[in-house]
């Protein structure tokens, strides 16, 4: 194999482009601190994964005093395009409690970044001891 | 091995290289969260490489010597150019696969022969088809080949435009091609062909 190497290179072959390194690749990021604060209720969201299919949060939940906390459905948004996502059930928080949440964000991330389309918003439903309201932050992929 | 070859052997060209960017995201699983979760608001866990899709160009200029083109018995000689397209999809290791089908266009800038003007030759595509022999690449084509039209004032003839098939056999640094056209019949030629790889990588 190495023979048919130093051939094409003896004929002096060229690589024009090249894929980018693991390092080189992109990735989505929150674009500030994502937090929130509802009655009992605080959370912080981190992007923890991100790739071809989509971006993977990791939630935080801390409670002040015995909690709830729902997300009753969430979603990527881009100019006027939503892509829906998951939710995640109630979590019982006792007392001053913390506790973590996954929630992957899917959808077709070759498409959205070859389109350059990099900058979105999640937008999360939430249920704070059964109160709704809609918890939103930028993201970008870089 | 083979990829460090390349890459330390290509050191000018790897440098130059543009990066590509289409189809540049990670594959990430979201299936399951990250192994263990600290709070870090830094944390990140990393996606996979997701392989490589590389287009091999082959610029081919050549020189060929052959007989039939005239049938006039007089040996031909003719000097032109072939582009060659393969494509190999993988986890990002090669460059080429040991074998592949790939298409070839080419044409000849200038055909010429004893007592007769210089013309413009044949234009083709070909479907190859490339394999190893022990170390050695060799690759057998099939195509279409058409010549223009030409006119000859001086020796008071006009040369037809013609349609044929050939077959092709190349070999480093060989080529050897046997045509047969609608107004002249069969044509042989063989001679010098250098292939100079151009490699255009990007992301699956």
């Amino acid at each position: 194999m190495p023979v048919r190497v130093l051939v094409l290179v003896l004929l002096g072959a060229c690589v024009v482009t090249r894929p980018p390194e693991l390092g080189e690749r992109p990735r989505w990021i929150l674009v500030g601190p994502a937090a929130y604060a509802a009655g009992c209720a605080q959370a912080d969201a981190f992007v923890r994964k991100s790739g071809k299919t989509g971006l993977g949060l990791t939630l935080r939940v801390r409670s002040i005093a015995s909690c709830t906390f729902a997300v009753t459905a969430s979603r990527i948004v881009f100019g006027r395009r939503a892509i829906a996502a998951g939710a995640i059930g109630p979590l019982d928080l006792p007392g001053r409690s913390q506790r973590y949440a996954w929630l992957p964000i899917k959808f077709d991330n070759d498409e959205m970044w070859n389109d350059g389309r990099d900058d979105a918003t999640i937008e999360l439903d939430v249920a704070v001891a059964g109160t709704a309201a809609t918890w939103k932050f930028p993201v970008h992929q870089q | 091995m083979r990829r460090a070859l390349i890459l330390v052997a290509l050191v000018g060209c790897t440098q130059y290289a543009h990066k590509a960017t289409h189809n540049a995201p990670p594959i990430v699983n979201l299936d399951a969260p990250p192994p263990r979760e600290t709070g870090d608001p830094n944390a990140f866990t990393p996606g996979e490489q997701p392989g490589t899709e590389t287009l091999a160009v082959f610029v081919m200029p050549n020189i060929l010597i052959g007989t039939g083109r005239w049938n006039n018995g007089k040996a031909i000689g003719e000097t032109g150019m072939s582009v060659r397209f393969e494509r190999v999809v993988d986890n990002g290791a090669r460059y080429l696969n040991d074998s592949t089908f790939a298409v070839t266009v080419g044409t000849a800038f200038v055909q010429f022969t004893e007592n007769r003007p210089t013309v413009y030759g044949g234009t083709f595509v070909e479907l190859n088809y490339r394999f190893l022999m022990g170390v050695v690449p060799a690759d057998v084509g099939m195509g279409v080949a058409v010549y223009p039209g030409a006119s000859a004032p001086a020796i008071g003839e006009d040369l037809s435009a013609a349609i044929g098939g050939q077959l092709s056999v190349r070999l480093p640094l060989f080529q050897l091609r046997a045509r047969y056209m609608t107004e002249t019949g069969f044509e042989i030629v063989a001679g010098y062909e250098l292939p100079i790889p151009f490699f255009f990588r990007r992301s699956r």
